[in-house]
């Protein structure tokens, strides 16, 4: 087990570096010239390029470039924002927190219902239960996410007024304590569903799909043949084999999870790392736009390590080899 | 010959409309396309032309209503289904043709090469493939071809699994190695039995790419990193964001036909699966 895991950190390694390097280079192939894109400024000052040229050693081989690039991505500088006159990393971690709770808790959510209902799918499969979901779940990959965010915004915010339309608090009533905490909970409301929505098909289907397969194993006959309770056999047997492609599927959605919370984020201008990126893009803030990059390819790494320990806890056949 | 053949492909053709998703599918896939193809003669006005009244309703003159420059709607989603399927195919198609270069090599060759290309698409999976779209875009701007280009460039690796995998099992079989010992050249082989016998279940999930493709263009557009020189659904939706609460027909009617479309090709793929594994259909 701990050699499986070595190998997953050490590819985890590499794709960060990959990252890095990608980011790199991009900027060197761009048009125009590295330092006003860097900077983020048509005509950066004598100064700015001076301390820009010195940072990144812009005037050394590439190499030696590449190097000190690298030093400084592992020392935790991800670039300075000169239209904000902040480091990039001040920037993204003042909007992390926004992010980190809409996103996580739509993954539960979605985690959560989309296993509930794709394991119902596949108890009652080509029943109208299972028919239903198994269409839902292709309309709802079919539909842009900030499309679906606008339509609940209409529908809920604008027409029938029962949610507020966008933010996280209500700045004009100044709520403190509980009533705050249900003050966001309220703007929760429609971002969260929109990205939940958005989510769930890829859990109920890989949840649906493997469950079925579970259920078509030869124990699984044997055990109800020998006389043993429906539901005891699902309990112990199928739900045990079915539920590890779920923790695959958390690790391979990620990345993709995020575009989407970040588009939602947009729509209901959410405080989050969604409205830093749109920000950046308006204003041409390339700093802030490879950190998020750099930051979140970091992150999604680090939750893949994470998730293959937990998979390989999971999973006998590595943990114990 | 070719009476035997004509019999057998209308019996597929038959067997293929028994399908429902397939023949759903294929009936929307024609009736876009042809919108694509006639857009200026079914258009009822010019997707450009200001015509006067601004946010006007649905109504008779305007079926779909007019935009905040009293473009007429209608012409705009009819001929923004051009941009959407040129980007949908040739994206998905860049990315279908790199993946089948990389997976059948990798399959094919096996050993160190097949290892170290499977580390390249591992890697590949795990960068925020958006996140890389937006960037170059933000960097090299975003005109359709770009676009085309990176979205291809970041989607290929599901098939280049797929490819991989069909490869494995291929290369083993009497036919593939028949041909070895007849003399044939790996190159050959690969393109001349390995390939066309493997390429299936990458034509299910290419057919689910045209729908990511389209998604994703329309994204792109949303956060204004669209070309602006074509029209495209995913600006129409953007530019409705800004009236939403007045004039809803805007984003509303350009958003259905994303979904309509990308559904379309989901559709689709889910028949094409159904179609060339019938093994699926009786047991799942």
């Amino acid at each position: 087990m701990a050699r499986y895991l070595l190998k997953r950190f050490f590819l985890c390694m590499i794709a960060v570096m990959f990252s890095v390097f990608i980011n790199f280079a991009l900027v060197r192939l761009a048009p125009g010239d590295p330092i006003s894109i860097m900077a983020g400024i048509e005509k950066p000052n004598p100064l700015m390029i001076e301390a820009l040229t010195k940072k990144y050693g812009l005037d050394k081989p590439i190499i030696v470039q590449f190097g000190m690039y690298l030093q400084n991505v592992f020392r935790g500088d991800y670039g300075f924002s000169y239209r904000s006159n902040l480091p990039v990393t001040t920037l993204i971690s003042e909007r992390v927190g926004p992010t980190l709770l809409l996103s996580l808790t739509s993954l539960g959510l979605s985690i959560l219902l989309g296993c509930w209902l794709g394991l119902r799918a596949a108890r009652k499969k080509d029943t109208l239960f299972d028919r239903f979901f198994s269409n839902l779940a292709y309309v709802l990959d079919a539909m842009p996410n900030f499309w679906l965010g606008l339509m609940m915004m209409l529908l809920f915010a604008s027409t029938l007024k029962l949610l507020p339309t966008a933010g996280m608090i209500d700045v004009r009533a100044g709520y403190t304590g509980f009533q705050n905490i249900l003050d966001i909970l309220k703007h929760m409301i429609l971002p969260v569903s929109c990205t939940t929505f958005l989510m769930m098909p890829g859990y109920y289907r890989i949840m649906r799909a493997s469950a079925l397969q579970a259920m078509n194993e030869d124990y699984v006959t044997l055990f109800r043949a020998a006389g043993m309770p429906r539901k005891q056999v699902f309990r112990s047997y199928v739900l045990k084999n079915a539920v590890l492609p779920v923790v695959t599927m958390i690790g391979m959605s990620l990345a993709y999870s995020i575009m989407g919370v970040a588009l939602i984020e947009i729509v209901f201008a959410w405080p989050g790392m969604g409205r830093l990126l749109l920000d950046s893009i308006n204003k041409r803030d390339y700093a802030v736009l490879s950190g998020i990059y750099l930051i979140l390819s970091i992150s999604i790494t680090a939750a893949t390590v994470l998730l293959d320990a937990v998979y390989a806890w999971m999973d006998p056949r590595i943990r114990l080899s | 010959m070719s009476a035997e053949f004509a019999v057998k492909s209308k019996k597929a053709f038959k067997r293929a409309m028994g399908i429902t998703p397939l023949r759903i599918g294929m009936i929307l896939f024609i009736m876009i396309l042809l919108a694509a193809i006639l857009a200026p003669i079914i258009a009822p006005y010019d997707p450009k032309a200001l015509l006067g009244g601004i946010l006007e309703p649905p109504s008779q003159a305007h079926p779909l209503g007019t935009d905040n420059f009293g473009r007429d709607l209608l012409s705009r989603i009819i001929h923004g289904t051009r941009s959407s399927l040129i980007i949908g195919f040739l994206a998905a198609g860049i990315s279908g043709v790199i993946g089948i270069v990389v997976g059948a090599v990798s399959g094919y060759l096996g050993g160190a090469a097949d290892r170290a290309l499977t580390f390249v698409i591992s890697i590949f999976d795990m960068t925020p493939a958006f996140f890389l779209v937006l960037i170059v875009i933000a960097l090299f701007g975003g005109s359709i071809i770009n676009v085309v280009i990176v979205v291809g460039l970041t989607t290929w690796t599901a098939n280049a699994r797929l490819m991989r995998a069909e490869t494995v099992s291929l290369r083993d079989r009497v036919f593939v190695r028949s041909a070895e010992v007849a003399g044939e050249g790996k190159w050959r082989i690969l393109l001349r039995h390995v390939v066309p016998n493997g390429i299936y279940p990458l034509v299910v999930n290419t057919t689910a790419n045209i729908s990511g493709a389209i998604l994703m263009e329309a994204s792109l557009s949303f956060i204004g990193l669209g070309d602006a020189n074509i029209i495209s659904w995913g600006q129409i939706v953007l530019e409705g964001r800004s009236y939403i609460s007045t004039a809803w027909w805007i984003s509303l009617f350009s958003g259905l036909s994303i979904v309509l479309t990308a559904w379309t090709f989901f559709l689709i793929g889910d028949g094409l699966n159904r179609f060339l594994t019938p093994k699926l259909q009786q047991k799942t």
